[in-house]
């Protein structure tokens, strides 16, 4: 564009509609092009010979297909490269999924029921969770494991706007509230397939480390993505496969070809190279009539003590500027005595109820031997090891979870007893 | 490059060489996503590559296939969501100042009517002379420049106001 021929104020307004920095395609965009037009003519070469047409199956029967059927059966798209068709798939998915206004979602998860809704383990039994979500301005939802843990964002309130997790099962009292801030990370995940389609899209787009692979169905398609763990197991692998995030993971999404919705999934961990399927989608509802009355038990509800998790912990000179091994064996040393002095900072996490059951089971315990702090994973915080013996005589290893990460710095139990 | 089907195949490295980076600035500035607007750009690629018909002004034919794909995207994406905000909001950050420059273009750009933005696009950021946007458009290259003139002086304008 020749800019001489216009005067000073205008070159000045076209001064401000050009880019200040270089808008260029990704580096690999023109062999990436040339690749997905080379599949393209092989795949139209392909298509002018004759094929045995594939039997079309119905949407129930792709679902209880086993994976070696499925293989069998279908037919790879090579219209493109598989990472470019995939992003078609995950594109049109989310194009559909505008339109949704709730989602209702049962899945069986690989998990311990009372354990946080993110946490995973392929050695576990299938738990049954039911996902429910109203896509309002705001998403409202709920996550429930069946007589276990939910998880609840019932949109803001006169107090707050809280997310609230408590625990079912036989007490059904204990419970926390934090600050809600928003869906992250594998809660995400489960929660909104429009953010899970989302993400696999991008990293679709990126196709850095991830595999994919089209199965063609018929009315269905199937996008299996591969990816591996994120985070640091350089010290300790821990934390592997105890998070979605920290495992590698193969995901299976299925999609209805017609309307482009996402119509199951499954993921599977990766344990000794072999896929263990930890989530798999029972079914996905969408535009179910939906209330907020409809995401929680309100009797159940009602009987909880929320904890505050947003109370700074009190400051403890003894817990700060520690390595957090040496703040473990503080703590545990505090539990022989119950030192309340100690244990009442370092045991923010662990209120009413759930401070009733461990100060029953560790008071009076005698530190036997004590390890490192270590990192593994996404954690935040260190890990220490170490054996303890019990008042009653038995001795029992525990993983402790220690962070400080809050304004004062000091080291807080978050897990392990 | 081999035993490909149709005569343009042979022709795309040079053509990706040639238009790719105007193109996907052009995709990118109207849809201020990397992602979609490489989508966009290598659709026109593809569509381009797999015509039966040669093809004989193929500048003009990328150009008229990406700024269809932009628009098919734009629909999509506005469907549920009001014109002030239809601007793409990037969730990642490895494209920074990219989309901070989309962002701040797109803001003056809502000013203005779409042929005038249109202009604009294809002018500025896609480097089309007047006559090519002429061939591009099916539109007198006089309309478009009048066009272009007029959108400038709406943001002088507005911007001493």
């Amino acid at each position: 564009m020749n800019n001489n021929n216009y005067n000073k104020d205008e070159q000045q307004i076209i001064q401000m509609l050009t880019p200040s920095t270089e808008v260029k395609p990704s580096a690999d965009f023109r062999q990436r092009v040339l690749d997905a037009a080379a599949a393209q003519a092989s795949s139209q070469q392909a298509s002018a010979t004759p094929q045995r047409r594939v039997r079309r199956i119905s949407y129930w029967l792709g679902a209880v297909c086993s994976a070696a059927a499925v293989i069998a059966i279908a037919i790879t798209l090579t219209l493109n490269t598989p990472a470019y068709a995939a992003r078609k798939y995950f594109s049109n998915a989310l194009i559909s999924l505008q339109e949704a206004k709730t989602m209702v979602m049962k899945l069986s998860v690989r998990t311990q029921a009372d354990e946080p809704i993110d946490y995973i383990n392929p050695a576990l039994d299938f738990v049954p969770a039911t996902v429910k979500v109203i896509y309002d301005e705001t998403m409202l939802w709920s996550i429930e494991k069946k007589n276990g843990r939910t998880v609840l964002y019932k949109g803001a309130e006169a107090t707050g706007n809280y997310i609230y997790q408590w625990i079912g099962g036989q007490d059904g009292k204990t419970g926390w509230k934090a600050e809600y801030r928003g869906v992250a990370g594998d809660l995400a995940i489960m929660l909104d397939p429009r953010i899970l389609l989302e993400a696999e899209y991008r990293t679709a787009q990126r196709n850095k480390g991830t595999k994919y692979e089209i199965l063609d169905l018929g009315e269905v398609a199937i996008v299996r993505v591969s990816t591996s763990a994120q985070g640091n197991f350089s010290q300790s692998d821990y934390m592997k496969n105890t998070s979605l995030a920290e495992a590698n993971t193969i995901r299976e999404y299925t999609f209805a070809k017609d309307s482009g919705l996402l119509y199951q999934m499954r993921i599977m961990v990766m344990v000794d190279k072999k896929p263990v399927p930890v989530v798999e989608s029972e079914s996905i509802i969408f535009n179910e009539p939906l209330s907020v009355e409809n995401l929680y038990d309100k009797e159940a509800f009602s009987r909880v003590e929320f904890l505050d998790m947003e109370a700074e912990p009190a400051q403890a000179s003894s817990l700060t500027n520690i390595p957090a091994d040496k703040a473990a064996k503080i703590i545990l040393e505090a539990m022989h005595n119950w030192d309340m002095d100690i244990l009442n900072t370092a045991m923010h996490y662990f209120k009413g109820d759930v401070m009733k059951i461990v100060e029953a089971r560790y008071k009076g315990l005698k530190l036997k031997s004590i390890g490192k702090s270590f990192k593994s994973g996404l954690y935040p915080g260190y890990f220490v090891e170490c054996k303890v013996i019990l008042a009653n005589g038995k001795e029992e290893k525990l993983t402790l979870a220690l962070r400080n990460d809050n304004k004062e710095k000091v080291w807080l139990i978050d897990g392990g007893l | 490059m081999k035993n490909y089907t149709t005569p343009n195949y042979n022709k795309l490295g040079e053509w990706l060489d040639a238009w790719q980076e105007p193109l996907y600035r052009y995709a990118f500035l109207r849809l201020g996503r990397r992602d979609e607007a490489e989508d966009v750009v290598q659709d026109a690629f593809l569509k381009i590559a797999s015509s039966s018909t040669q093809i004989k002004n193929p500048k003009a034919y990328l150009f008229r296939m990406v700024s269809n794909g932009c628009v098919d995207v734009l629909r999509r994406r506005g469907r549920n969501i009001p014109l002030a905000s239809q601007t793409a909001t990037p969730a990642e950050s490895y494209d920074t100042e990219a989309e901070e420059e989309y962002q701040r273009i797109a803001a003056l750009l809502l000013h203005l009517n779409e042929k005038e933005a249109e202009v604009i696009h294809l002018h500025i950021h896609a480097g089309l002379k007047f006559t090519e946007i002429a061939e591009l458009l099916d539109t007198p290259a006089t309309t478009l420049k009048s066009r272009f003139a007029s959108g400038i002086t709406h943001l002088r304008q507005m911007l001493i106001n």
